[in-house]
């Protein structure tokens, strides 16, 4: 229970805890401390689940002796209480917790998000250095921000503007190039004829 | 509807932004406070990866005040006043051409004296100590931190000083016996091992004091058995300063200790860097006034007032750290 400073971990003594600034007396790093009730409130003792009382009752997915006490908030199922994780006000299953990352699913057990318009933006810009390149590269940010307009973007919360421009850009590159195109063409066709 | 319903739905927790930001090589940090937690965003480009901190979880915050930022602002200082001597002290107009790296330099320096004092923060819960990388600021994290107690302090209440104490009683009883020695205000730092354990800083500073007699011979009577003797010195400093530090960080030596080592280590780099730089432009200057012939090597020089600098340098670094490797001495 008794924390230790951030600079050596040498633990801190009891005289630390009262005072809002320290200095460690072993590294001599100067530490703000802020403490909280949660530091040395006790541990909810952990659920084992209660058994099965009636045929009626509904049992746990994963337990099937034991009585389902909650749905999971993200895929339904019905768990006990000793499968039952709390998390930011909602139930989980440990399957759900488990695929939180892979599934996307449920927002808050992610822990990790492609930002597929910056992807999508990138392409459509970056290339433009080098302008034949576009002629790949314009279509697949068209495409990237197509299928992935309604993908979850980051979690702080983003307009699809990047999208937009990738699509316009893209859409403006690829109209240059098939003008590029057919004036070529037509400067062939041009000169051929006498 | 359950926040974890409104979640699985696909509802959008909307995220206010707290003052803090870092800039790493592989990308920006940054902290958001959200409806019941604070998340850790680790920006890639491309991709963010999350830490959440749910407020009811929190059991302490701690700042600890670093020297990075000063340290940062020293190095830059010496590089800028390098820099600009260079380009200013030079004969030739080629010498402003000093100033191209000088200047942003100096505007680094600038921003990074502007930001203030540097910090790291860590947040403890019960499971884990993780530091919240985008508070590396103390201005910015102490402002972090108060909206962060506050609302925590919603959450679990504040934290009295009765339960305080109860907690003091409770950590310093259930401490292991060798810590609790350790950890008593009173009590002296750890004991350090009786076998010579400075003498690697002890050469170390003593071999920079030689180091300033030897730039002062290089500014009086240069030659070259002085510039390969400076050479050979300065390797050996850059090796011991090495050695001193992981012997340091062995021994939990004395923070001003480790400092100065680190502080000789830089300079040790710092020479280096700018005499190599030196050297290859006074070689190229040399080829072009038609001094030095084509296949021909020149033999170890250093710009004049690189061994003016590293004078007073060098002597401050070794008559610091002696000074307090005797008080180190003395106190144990």
């Amino acid at each position: 229970m008794s924390l230790v400073c951030s600079g050596c971990s040498s633990p801190l003594p009891a005289a630390a805890l009262a005072a809002r600034d320290w200095e460690c007396t072993n590294c001599a790093a100067k530490l703000a401390l802020t403490i909280f009730p949660a530091l040395w409130r006790a541990s909810p003792a952990a659920e084992t689940g209660h058994a099965l009382s009636s045929d009626s009752d509904a049992a746990c997915f994963f337990h099937t002796a034991k009585r389902a006490e909650v749905a999971c908030d993200a895929c339904g199922r019905f768990i006990c209480s000793l499968c039952a994780v709390e998390l930011g006000g909602g139930s989980y299953c440990p399957a759900c917790i488990d695929s939180g990352d892979r599934r996307a699913g449920v927002p808050s057990l992610e822990t990790h998000r492609t930002l597929w318009d910056r992807i999508a933006l990138a392409v459509a810009v970056l290339p433009m250095l080098i302008f034949y390149v576009t002629l790949v590269t314009a279509p697949v940010a068209i495409f990237l921000s197509i299928r992935h307009w309604s993908s979850p973007g980051s979690l702080l919360g983003r307009s699809r503007w990047r999208f937009v421009v990738a699509i316009v850009l893209g859409g403006l590159q690829l109209f240059g190039m098939v003008a590029v195109i057919l004036g070529l063409v037509f400067a062939f066709s041009e000169a051929r004829t006498p | 509807m359950t926040a974890g319903r409104q979640a699985a739905a696909g509802f959008a927790e909307s995220y206010q932004r707290l003052p803090g930001r870092s800039w790493g090589l592989l990308g920006r940090t940054s902290l958001w406070q959200g409806k019941d937690h604070i998340l850790l965003v680790q920006s890639r480009g491309y991709s963010e990866s999350y830490r959440r901190f749910y407020f009811g979880e929190i059991q302490a915050l701690i700042l600890r005040r670093t020297s990075r930022s000063r340290n940062g602002a020293l190095v830059l200082l010496g590089l800028a006043l390098l820099l600009f001597a260079a380009a200013l002290l030079g004969t030739s107009s080629a010498s402003l051409l000093w100033l191209i790296p000088g200047v942003p330099i100096a505007i680094a320096l600038v921003v990074l004296v502007l930001g203030g004092p540097s910090c790291t923060v860590h947040v403890r819960t019960a499971i884990e100590t993780s530091e919240l990388s985008a508070l590396c600021r103390v201005r910015s994290a102490e402002r972090s931190l108060a909206r962060i107690s506050a609302l925590v302090e919603e959450i679990q209440g504040a934290a009295t000083v009765a339960d305080i104490a109860l907690l003091g009683d409770s950590a310093t009883t259930s401490a292991p016996p060798i810590e609790r020695s350790r950890i008593s205000p009173e009590s002296s730092p750890p004991p350090l091992p009786a076998q010579h354990p400075f003498r690697r800083h002890f050469a170390l500073f003593v071999l920079l004091l030689f180091d300033a007699a030897l730039s002062a011979a290089q500014v009086w009577a240069p030659g070259q058995v002085v510039g390969g003797a400076a050479v050979a010195l300065g390797l050996a400093e850059l090796l011991l300063a090495i050695f001193a530090l992981v012997e340091g960080r062995r021994l939990k030596l004395d923070a001003r200790l480790s400092r100065v080592t680190v502080a000789a280590l830089v300079y040790v780099c710092a020479a280096f860097v700018a005499s190599w730089i030196g050297s290859i432009i006074m070689t190229m200057k040399a080829v072009a006034a038609g001094t030095l012939l084509p296949g021909t090597m020149p033999g170890p020089s250093v710009v004049p007032w690189l061994a003016e600098l590293c004078i007073p340098i060098s002597l401050g670094l070794g008559l610091r750290g002696l000074w307090l490797l005797r008080r180190l001495r003395s106190t144990n």
